[in-house]
């Protein structure tokens, strides 16, 4: 009895150690030999620790930047970043253990539901499985759900997600892909929908339909070439330009160095605070996701498999450029736009411009070709500001520091669970 | 209010796919057409070892040569042959990731994780290099 408390009360409780026990239950399901089921999970429970040490990093680096913002301008700046509400989530607010077996959760639902209905998707995205299992773990703990319970409503809605969303686009895909044999598994979904609702309301028809593909747009791109670089290109400027108006008192920090050179410094921090958080999740996924991914399809062998969004580029590199330009003016109108309504100012993304931006510009370009995808784009951009905005209250209450989500499908996970779920548990 | 894209799933559904068009019947005497450019082709190959730009459009006219004689295998070679040489947005990258998902499907009939793995590893590959091929500028 000794032993069973032993493990319940220090080992089943670090979520590394029950992330790494779900990585070798997959490899062993997959009947791997002995090294490879102890690499696996050993590098499994390592990437949950580097994981941890990138959370830590962002976390000062964006308390750091909340402080100047709020003397600043006098207004709540937040940061979308669901890596760093992920990093948050899993290590600052302990929701590690929930979340690790939400995740392993949404896989078995969306198993079940592509073996036993008509829909046969299987989301392969595995980073996207992680987020969604954290934004239903944060949802599920703020409805007052137990630990157990948490994990099986999460698991559901969050499998319920897997398949739906795949089945949303699906028509679209078809159109773009001129074909039926992949899917896309990008949880930014509805607002894709909302894109292509725009495009259609406002864009080209019939013969005046004309595609952005037609046209041959110059090379300029380069500066996207490095995911690292792409943020830095964004935050360093936006701490240091903070740093400006908020002044040496604040901006400073206590230390001796000019406070810009800090604000830079810390800009520089927070980038080396994602690429840390995301080497670390690379390593947690690498094991668990072609495990179970392996044990799915032998499942479902008729799955339609619902792929990452850089799987349409190909097929409409103009729209996803478009996309990208469009999402970002509308993320930095609705920046400015926010504070009128009473929201907190949500900064542009970078890295959500270009992957879900320019996704979701192929879908405008394809309903309502040119004018449809930049007058969606924008309004997609709006959307995606406003979504997070939405969810910054709830978060900063929670103990999330200056940060809310990203990954529309996700926010709107987790808003099923505020709008929907509390007030029934409440009112039972 | 996205009546064009519903209606249309019929039709598209009925896509064929480079390996569906394979299993497809051809006559004897398209399948000897078919060999000979096969053969005309590789020894275009051959002489273009040097120049990589030709070579690549050559491949890519060899997988899609494969792929009518319903030679998956052949026309997988081929088109990652023509990525090796030029990653571009194109034909190879449309008909690779058709063709990994046929290939996974069966592997997937026959329970054979191996190579469930493999083909799917292949189509993050491609991936990969949709996402590289974007930020690059998409070859201009």
């Amino acid at each position: 009895m000794v032993v069973v408390n032993f493990i319940i009360q220090n080992i089943l409780t670090q979520a590394a150690i029950t992330i790494a026990l779900i990585a070798m239950l997959g490899l062993l399901l997959q009947r791997k030999s002995f090294g490879a089921v102890l690499t696996g999970t050993f590098k499994t429970l390592l990437g949950f620790q580097v994981l941890s040490a990138g959370s830590a990093i962002i976390v000062t680096a964006l308390t750091y930047f909340g402080k100047i913002f709020q003397h600043g301008f006098h207004l709540q700046g937040v940061v979308p970043s669901i890596e760093a509400i992920n990093g948050q989530a899993m290590n600052t607010l302990g929701l590690g253990n929930e979340i690790a077996l939400t995740f392993l959760g949404i896989f078995i639902v969306n198993i079940l539901i592509a073996r036993f209905s008509p829909w046969k998707y299987i989301f392969l995205t595995g980073q996207a499985l992680l987020w969604m299992s954290t934004m239903t773990v944060i949802g599920g703990k703020m409805a007052g759900l137990s630990s157990v319970w948490t994990i099986v409503v999460g698991s559901v809605i969050g499998g319920i997600f897997a398949v739906a969303m795949p089945a949303i686009a699906q028509p679209f895909v078809r159109k773009i892909t001129k074909g039926d044999a992949i899917a896309l598994g990008h949880f930014c979904t509805i607002g894709y929908m909302v894109e292509a609702g725009a495009a259609w309301f406002f864009g080209e028809r019939g013969e005046k339909k004309h595609s952005i593909e037609d046209i041959k747009l110059p090379k300029y791109m380069e500066f996207l070439q490095d995911t690292y670089l792409s943020v830095a290109v964004v935050m360093v400027p936006l701490f240091m330009i903070t740093a400006a108006f908020a002044g040496p008192k604040y901006a400073g920090n206590g230390t001796s160095m000019n406070y810009i050179m800090n604000a830079f410094m810390m800009g520089i921090q927070f980038v080396v605070g994602v690429y840390v958080l995301l080497a670390g999740v690379r390593l947690l996924l690498g094991e668990i996701v072609p495990a179970f991914r392996g044990i799915a399809m032998k499942l479902v062998p008729n799955a339609k498999p619902a792929l990452d969004c850089p799987v349409l580029f190909p097929f409409s590199p103009n729209a996803v450029i478009l996309g990208f330009i469009t999402t970002t003016i509308g993320t930095v109108i609705g920046m400015f736009l926010m504070p009128v309504f009473g929201l907190a100012v949500i900064l542009p993304g970078m890295l959500t411009n270009f992957f879900a931006g320019g996704t979701a510009g192929i879908f405008g370009n394809v309903v309502g070709g040119r004018r449809g995808a930049i007058i969606g784009g924008i309004i997609h951009g709006l959307f995606i500001t406003l979504l997070p905005a939405l969810l910054v209250t709830a978060l900063t209450s929670f103990g999330f520091v200056n940060a809310s989500a990203t990954d529309s499908d996700t926010i709107v996970a987790m808003l099923i669970y505020a709008w929907i779920l509390t007030p029934i548990l409440k009112a039972v | 209010m996205f009546g064009s894209l519903f209606k249309k799933k019929d039709t598209q559904k009925n896509t064929v796919t480079p390996s569906e068009k394979g299993d497809q019947a051809i006559s004897p005497t398209d399948t000897a057409a078919l060999e000979k450019k096969v053969a005309s082709i590789t020894v275009q190959i051959k002489q273009a070892s040097d120049d990589k730009e030709k070579r690549h459009l050559l491949y890519n006219q060899l997988g899609a040569v494969q792929v009518k004689l319903g030679n998956d295998a052949a026309a997988i070679t081929a088109y990652e042959a023509s990525i090796q040489d030029k990653e571009e947005f194109g034909d190879a990258y449309n008909a690779l990731l058709n063709l990994y998902e046929a290939q996974r499907k069966q592997a997937a009939k026959a329970k054979n994780d191996d190579d469930i793995q493999k083909w799917v590893s292949k189509t993050d590959a491609l991936l990969d290099m949709s996402k590289r091929v974007m930020r690059s500028g998409f070859g201009y």
